[in-house]
């Protein structure tokens, strides 16, 4: 019967982290889309101004659009469009990190200075490392639970209410 | 006919798998040093069952053991190491953890550890299952980090059977859900020790 209680929790937990994961990735590209969709321009490449009554330099809007544009194709690459729900069945964490990290636009090659791809992938990359420093064993039965008895014991105890809620489920 | 496997030549129990015509010749010694669920099954008033009874064999059945499951656990208990083999598929695996799990066989975990690392990668839920048993933790880490990675949310360990099937047709050979733990799992883990030792009472 503990087995089964450990099997309920350690499922759980596995999903809780995969959803959270999962959020955590879509609010990257739902960041990013958002900037792109203000009307401040965020193009860092200035051209001479063509005429001594012109300001000096001018940003260029088409690459902002051109960044827009390919975050909106990501949206649907990736199956944002519609916004899906937890528990984004059909989903993984691999795949999606993959795709989000594998976004690219006009601005990589054009505009470089303007590229969004390493802060994507910096983002990206901060939530794979929340995945990889995440322990189950220490969340189910605590760092000293291997030489503690006691600990167990209590683990046990804790864990009744949430297992008969699982199991309620079931 | 499937004759039956003398673990041990001299031992007073034989192991009855129902579901096949395999048999074992084990020591209820051994059995009941190995494991105090076992002993509850074993021995009466401080006697073995054999002696109780009044006979020179007595036997005792493992309703849930796989033929080979049991075999690699009675042969480690019996000292024929030689007879063991570190490859395992991660099925055999899984049963053999199953079996040391429900009857609380911790002198088989050193193999476990040979087990798990013949195994190699992949394996996905029955792996996870196996290091928990086994009590690799930090195998059991990586297994839960692949399990988030890879894993595509479909229910396959609480409410019913896998739904991945009925939502996509082609996946990774390896990918974690189908090899979660699935529900006929658990429902064979619900099945307590002392559910098995009341079969013997």
């Amino acid at each position: 019967m503990l087995l089964a209680i450990i099997a309920n929790l350690v499922l759980e937990l596995i999903s809780e982290a995969r959803i959270s994961a999962i959020r955590s990735l879509l609010a990257v590209v739902e960041y990013f889309t958002d900037l792109y969709c203000n009307r401040d321009i965020k193009c860092r490449i200035y051209l001479p101004s063509p005429g001594p009554r012109a300001p000096r330099c001018v940003a260029i809007p088409g690459c902002d659009a051109g960044i827009l544009g390919s975050l909106v194709t990501l949206h649907t690459t990736i199956g944002m469009r519609p916004a899906p729900q937890p528990p984004y069945k059909g989903f993984s964490v691999q795949n999606l990190a993959l795709a989000i990290k594998g976004q690219r636009s006009s601005a990589d090659q054009a505009h470089q200075e303007c590229s969004i791809a390493e802060p994507v992938v910096r983002q990206v990359d901060e939530v794979l490392a929340q995945v990889d420093r995440l322990d189950i064993w220490n969340s189910c039965w605590g760092e000293s639970a291997e030489d503690s008895h006691e600990e167990e014991k209590r683990w046990r105890h804790g864990t009744e209410f949430k297992f008969a809620f699982l199991r309620d489920r079931t | 006919m499937n004759p039956t496997k003398e673990i041990d030549p001299h031992g007073d129990v034989i192991a009855i798998l129902p579901t096949t015509s395999t048999k074992f010749r084990v020591s209820s010694i051994v059995l009941s040093l190995a494991s105090p669920v076992l002993r509850a099954m074993l021995f009466r008033g401080g006697v073995t069952l054999a002696s109780a009874k009044a006979l020179r064999l007595v036997e005792v059945e493992f309703p849930d053991g796989s033929p080979q499951a049991l075999e690699a656990i009675f042969n480690v208990l019996h000292f024929r190491h030689d007879c063991v083999g570190a490859n395992a598929s991660y099925d055999i695996l899984y049963e053999i953890a199953l079996v040391v799990d429900k009857y609380d066989l911790k002198a088989v975990r050193p193999w476990g550890e040979v087990w798990l690392r013949g195994a190699g990668g992949g394996g996905g839920g029955k792996r996870l299952f196996a290091t928990y048993v086994f009590g690799d933790r930090e195998g059991f880490r990586k297994e839960c980090q692949r399990a988030i990675l890879q894993s595509h949310g479909y229910d396959c360990g609480l409410n019913g059977g896998s739904e991945k099937g009925k939502e996509t047709e082609v996946e990774e050979e390896n990918d974690w859900d189908s090899n979660l733990v699935p529900t006929r799992v658990l429902g064979k883990i619900y099945t307590s020790p002392s559910d098995a030792t009341c079969n013997y009472s």
